[in-house]
């Protein structure tokens, strides 16, 4: 048995209310995947926990204007099934079938993901190069930002110590004939984590990469977004050897630690090996 | 305390739980359902797993409060007017017990999978089990028994 209050808010401004009362001591409880455990292992002593899951408006997924709206308590499994995403998204269908296992993905939630920010996030990556952007509710308003500006640090992002509350993943919708991928590394077939995890997305438009975006996942202390690997495809005829420079500067944008689950080496060697199957992926090499 | 309501195996509780009980402890020490194994306790091992509305989950990350107004089916629940669900016979069938710590968390699991996907391919049994460890069987006769169930479930619907 755990020591901590349990509150269960039907709104997210009393939500909101109860966090800032709390100034930090109580942690957001949605699916519980990642937070019960780290309650269990010590890693976490909240004072209390803020069930979210009463808040109707933070379910469901569905479209609105241009862009795909993943509610935050929308769950692992959710984003599997969904038809939506299989037809629009169907990279972060795949991201999500990877990450634990079905009593897992029936019970933690996306927002649960982005919000618990292991440098390891596997929904991180793809929703990065998709151009998503999280909405975020805070007691002095909300605000949405692109995701790659959602992380601090390991287990810190912007809503972090009951700062706010992530409401909604916003995803435009990806123009038409564009591509994305997510390729991971995981030493077991079921119930791991990342080593290492790299997303693409690209658009070719007239014998040219028109538009690409590339995000590392496990190699650094958060998601990252690899800028120099972009521009190194980006208005190249994106052939075999674009994509090789591309996956060079992703190797050399990892900044990763060695623990138990592989070497600092490793990662980025394998981050280098990752990137070139997600870039000839998404330019169909 | 926090109040809930409850129905555990169709029969509806009103109880008062301490905030930090998860339900795989309400069902073992509050209701006395010890079909449902303590494993590892942090979501690994899949032993505790149970239906919650439908839905396999680990119940030693849930809190029972969480489960205020839910449904939960636990391997008691089951097996109807005495006969075994086909999942248990076929368990039994296809030796696909051996300490039988994991079973009843396999079999629940796999209540969910089939509901779901009535006619699978082993591959699919296989991963549907990816989050239930057993260290004795070596996994195979438990795809045998998650199939063999599957032809049983079949048949007894055209009947």
């Amino acid at each position: 048995m755990f020591k901590f209050a349990y509150h269960k808010p039907a709104s997210a401004r009393k939500a909101l209310e109860m966090l800032s009362a709390m100034k930090g001591k109580a942690a957001v409880l949605a699916g519980g995947t990642d937070l019960i455990p780290a309650v269990r292992r010590g890693k976490a002593a909240p004072e209390a926990l803020v069930d979210i899951k009463g808040i109707e408006s933070f379910r469901g997924i569905g479209i609105s204007g241009n862009s795909v709206v993943i509610g935050s308590l929308a769950t692992l499994a959710d984003l599997v099934s969904d038809p939506i995403l299989a037809e629009k998204l169907p990279v972060l269908a795949l991201a999500a079938a990877g990450m634990g296992s079905p009593q897992v993905r029936n019970r933690g939630t996306a927002g649960g993901n982005l919000c618990n920010a292991a440098p390891s996030a596997d929904l991180a990556p793809p929703l990065i190069v998709l151009g998503a952007k999280v909405r975020i509710l805070a007691p002095k308003g909300g605000r949405t930002v692109p995701v790659e500006e959602f992380f601090l640090g390991p287990g810190r992002t912007l809503v972090s110590g009951g700062k706010g509350i992530l409401a909604a993943i916003v995803v435009p919708l990806p123009k038409k004939g564009s591509k994305s991928s997510f390729h991971a590394l995981t030493p077991r077939a079921a119930m791991d984590l990342s080593v290492v995890s790299v997303a693409a997305s690209a658009l070719r438009v007239g014998g040219r990469v028109a538009a690409v975006r590339i995000a590392l996942g496990a190699c650094a202390p958060v998601p990252l977004r690899c800028a120099a690997a972009e521009a190194a495809l980006k208005g190249s005829p994106g052939g075999l050897e674009d994509a090789a420079r591309a996956a060079d500067a992703v190797a050399a944008a990892a900044c990763p630690i060695s623990d138990v689950r592989a070497s600092e080496a490793y990662r980025r060697d394998m981050a280098r090996e990752l990137a070139l199957r997600a870039v000839r992926e998404v330019l169909g090499l | 305390m926090i109040p809930i309501r409850i129905a555990v195996n169709g029969d509806v509780y009103e109880r008062e739980v301490p905030p930090g009980t998860t339900l795989l402890d309400f069902l073992r020490d509050g209701l006395g359902l010890t079909g449902t194994n303590a494993g590892c306790r942090a979501g690994d091992c899949g032993a505790c797993t149970v239906l919650l509305d439908g839905k396999s989950v680990n119940s030693c990350i849930v809190l029972a409060c969480e489960c205020d107004g839910s449904e939960v089916l636990t391997i008691e629940g089951l097996s109807r007017g005495g006969a075994l669900h086909p999942l248990q016979q076929a368990f039994m069938d296809e030796g696909a017990v051996q300490c039988g710590f994991c079973t009843p968390g396999m079999i629940m699991r796999c209540a969910e999978f089939l509901a779901r996907n009535p006619d699978p391919t082993p591959a699919e049994a296989r991963a549907a089990i990816e989050g239930n460890i057993c260290r004795c069987t070596g996994y195979e006769n438990i795809v045998r028994a998650v199939i063999a169930a599957a032809g049983a479930m079949k048949g007894r619907a055209k009947a």
